[in-house]
C-alpha cells in the first residue's frame, strides 16, 4: 500500500461494539493532529486505532491509539472482524511483540 | 502539539524538552520499526530506552506521536535497517560469516536474515551487528544509512583490499575492528558529553604546518609538543600517566583491541550523528605494546595524530605498524605526517631541553638510562633522543639493556583491562568505556537495555554484576538499596524488570 497521508482517519469502537470513523481525513503520521478523543469526548471506548481506505471496499486497519489501544493480538482481531462484518475486506497491519503494541505500518500480510 | 507532560510524565517539568527528557522517569520501547512507551504489563521484547536516550535520537515529535498514537513509525523507508546493513558490510568488503563472527552471533544466517527481512530477528542480534559494523544502533531505520561514515567504511576497504597493485595493509578482521572503534569512539565521546565530562581537548587546535625546506616536519614536531606541554601546565616534568592523561585529562577514547603483532595502533576519525568529527586512538594489547615504554611512545605518536593532523592528512584511519615510533624522529626516511607524529611523541614524553641539561656530553650509557626511567621511554627511543638533544653531535651507540619499567609506571599505565565483572564483554568495550557506561546508568542517561548492548552481555547478567562493575571503576558513590523492579527513581539505574 502507498501511503499518500491524505486517507488515514481514526476510529473507535464503543463498549457496545458499534465502531466511529472520524470523518476527517489526516496525514499519515504526527502529533499536531486531531485524537481519538476527538471522537469520544474524552470518554470511555473498548478500542481505537486508525484505518485507510484502499479502495470503496478494501480497509487497512491498525489498532494506533495512545488512549485507547487493544491490550493486545486478539483485541486486535477483534476490531478487524467488526470492520469485516460491514462486508470489507479487511487487512490487519498486526502486532510488534517488541513495543508489545499494535503495529501502525504495512509490513505486508503476515 | 502534545504537552512535555503528556510526552515525559507528570513530575518531569523543565522549561525544554531536553530538560524534561533529562528529568523524567518514563521509559520508551522500540521494535525494529516503531518507538512506543513502555509498558511492563505488556511483555515488549524490544530494546528498552530511558527519555532522554529516547528524545535524544528521534527527537519530541516522535515521542510525541508515540503517545498520542500508541506508537510512532521510526522506518525512513520500508527497507531502511537492510539497506544501511548491507551497505555498510559490502563497503567494508565483509563476509557474512565475517560479522557474525565480530558480533558475537552464532550463525551467518543471522546476519542475512538481518539484511533481507530484519523484523524476523530479533532486535538486539541486529544492534549488535550495527554496532560492530560502526553503525549508530539508536538510529537504526530511522536514518539512511544508520549514521554510518561511508567515508570512513570507503577507507577501511582501501586499506584491507588485497590487488596486485595495492598490497593489504590491513586484514578484514582488523578492519571490521576499526569499524567497531568508530562506533565506541562515538559512544564515549557521546556519553561524556550526557555526563557533563570536562576535558582540556579543545585546547590544543589541529596544526597543518608540516614543515618546509628550511624547517623540517620533525622541528614542527618538538614545537607542537612544547606548545601542548605548556597549553597543559606539564612544564618540563615526566608524564607519570600517558594513560591518564590522554583519557581523563583530554577525554580521547582509547580502543583496546588485538591486533596481531604487526600493528601498534591507529588514529580513527568518524563522525557523530550531528556531523561532528569524533576521533579516538586504537591501541593494539598484544606484541611490543605489552612493554609500557614501547606502549606510552605509541599513545603518544596516536596523540600526535589526532590532536594536530587535519583529517585530509588521516584520510579517517592512520595505521601505525610496530618499529615505525622507534626510527629516529629526526630521519626523513618516513613521510612528513609520520616524522612530526613522531618527533611530537617523543619531546612530548621527554622535553628536549630537559634532556639536554640532564645528560651531560659526551653521553653516558648510565644517562641514557637514567632519560629512559625518568620520562618512561624505551632504550631506543633514548639513544635517539639524547644524541638530538646534543644536535647529533655525540653518537650513542646502541648497548644492552638489562632495563625493564619500574612496577609503579607499569600501574599508572594499566589500563584495568585483565579483572572485568563480565566475562562476555570484549577487551575493546572495557576500561574507560565501561566505567562511562555505568556512571550513564547511576545517573539516568542510558537504561540497562543500552548498557547491556554495548558491553555484550544480557541485562540480568549486568544487574547481577553491577555493584561488581562499580567496584572496579572506583564509583564512591552509596550503593542503591536494590538492584531490581520496576519502580526507580528518574536519576536512578533503571531496569526492564
Amino acid at each position: 500500500m502507498t501511503e499518500t497521508g491524505t486517507n488515514r482517519h481514526l476510529w473507535v469502537i464503543d463498549e457496545r461494539g458499534i465502531p466511529y470513523v472520524l470523518e476527517e481525513r489526516l496525514a499519515a503520521i504526527g502529533s499536531n493532529l486531531p485524537k481519538h478523543t476527538n471522537l469520544t469526548g474524552g470518554g470511555p471506548a473498548y478500542l481505537g486505532g486508525e484505518v485507510w481506505f484502499a479502495s470503496p471496499e478494501v480497509l487497512y486497519v491498525s489498532g494506533g491509539s495512545g488512549r485507547y489501544p487493544p491490550l493486545d493480538r486478539d483485541q486486535l482481531d477483534d476490531a478487524v472482524t467488526v470492520f469485516a462484518s460491514f462486508g470489507y475486506e479487511v487487512n490487519s497491519l498486526g502486532w510488534t511483540p517488541g513495543t508489545g503494541m499494535a503495529k501502525r505500518h504495512w509490513e505486508g500480510s503476515s | 502539539m502534545t504537552s512535555l507532560t503528556s510526552i515525559f510524565g507528570p513530575g518531569s517539568g523543565g522549561s525544554s524538552a531536553a530538560d524534561a527528557a533529562r528529568r523524567s522517569a518514563r521509559k520508551f520501547v522500540r521494535s525494529e520499526g516503531e518507538l512506543a512507551v513502555y509498558d511492563a504489563s505488556r511483555r515488549p521484547t524490544g530494546h528498552v530506552f530511558t527519555a532522554w536516550e529516547a528524545f535524544t535520537a528521534y527527537g519530541v515529535e516522535i515521542l510525541g506521536e508515540a503517545v498520542e498514537y500508541g506508537s510512532a513509525i521510526l522506518k525512513c523507508t520500508r527497507d531502511s535497517t537492510s539497506d544501511a546493513l548491507t551497505h555498510r558490510r559490502e563497503t567494508l568488503n565483509l563476509s557474512h560469516e565475517q560479522v557474525a563472527r565480530a558480533a558475537a552471533l552464532s550463525s551467518a544466517d543471522i546476519v542475512r536474515t538481518a539484511e533481507s527481512a530484519p523484523s524476523q530477528v530479533p532486535l538486539r542480534q541486529i544492534e549488535k551487528i550495527a554496532l560492530v559494523l560502526g553503525l549508530d544502533e539508536r538510529l537504526l531505520a530511522f536514518a539512511r544509512g544508520s549514521g554510518g561514515d561511508d567515508g570512513l567504511a570507503y577507507r577501511l576497504r582501501t586499506l584491507s583490499a588485497n590487488g596486485p597493485r595495492s598490497p593489504r595493509l590491513i586484514s578484514p578482521r582488523t578492519a571490521i575492528l576499526f569499524a567497531e572503534a568508530a562506533a565506541i569512539i562515538r559512544v564515549q565521546l557521546r556519553l561524556q558529553r550526557w555526563l557533563g565530562v570536562e576535558t582540556e581537548r579543545d585546547s590544543l587546535a589541529p596544526s597543518d604546518d608540516y614543515g618546509s625546506a628550511a624547517t623540517p616536519a620533525w622541528k614542527v614536531g618538538y614545537r607542537l609538543a612544547e606548545e601542548a606541554r605548556g597549553t597543559l601546565g606539564l612544564g618540563e616534568f615526566p608524564i607519570p600517566s600517558m594513560r591518564t592523561l590522554v583519557e581523563d585529562r583530554l577525554g580521547i577514547p582509547v580502543v583496546q583491541v588485538e591486533l596481531g603483532q604487526n600493528i601498534a595502533g591507529a588514529t580513527v576519525v568518524t563522525k557523530d550523528e550531528d556531523g561532528r568529527e569524533a576521533r579516538g586512538v586504537v591501541l593494539n594489547t598484544v606484541g611490543e605494546n605489552e612493554n609500557v615504554w614501547v606502549r606510552r611512545a605509541i599513545l603518544a605518536h596516536e596523540l600526535g595524530h589526532l590532536l594536530f593532523d587535519p583529517n585530509a592528512q588521516l584520510e579517517n584511519v592512520r595505521v601505525d605498524p610496530y618499529g615505525q615510533n622507534e626510527a629516529d624522529p629526526e630521519s626523513h626516511e618516513t613521510d612528513y605526517v609520520e616524522q612530526r607524529a613522531n618527533a611530537f611523541a617523543v619531546a612530548f614524553l621527554a622535553p628536549l631541553g630537559a634532556v639536554r641539561r640532564m645528560v651531560p656530553a659526551p653521553p653516558s650509557i648510565e644517562s641514557v638510562v637514567d632519560v629512559m626511567h625518568t620520562y618512561g621511554i624505551s632504550h631506543t627511543a633514548a639513544r635517539y633522543h639524547v644524541c638530538n638533544s646534543h644536535f647529533r653531535q655525540y653518537e650513542v651507540p646502541p648497548f644492552g639493556v638489562p632495563e625493564t619499567p619500574r612496577d609503579e609506571l607499569k600501574a599508572a599505565e594499566n589500563f584495568a583491562l585483565d579483572f572485568f565483572p563480565l566475562d562476555g564483554t570484549p577487551i575493546q568495550r572495557r576500561g574507560k568505556f565501561a566505567a562511562l557506561v555505568t556512571r550513564a546508568v547511576e545517573e539516568g542517561c542510558i537504561s540497562m537495555d543500552t548498557a547491556s548492548l554495548y558491553l555484550q552481555c544480557s541485562a540480568p547478567e549486568l544487574d547481577a554484576r553491577f555493584e561488581a562493575l562499580r567496584a572496579v571503576h572506583g564509583d564512591s558513590r552509596p550503593p542503591e538499596p536494590q538492584h531490581t523492579g520496576a519502580a526507580r527513581p528518574a536519576s536512578g539505574r533503571t531496569t526492564t524488570g
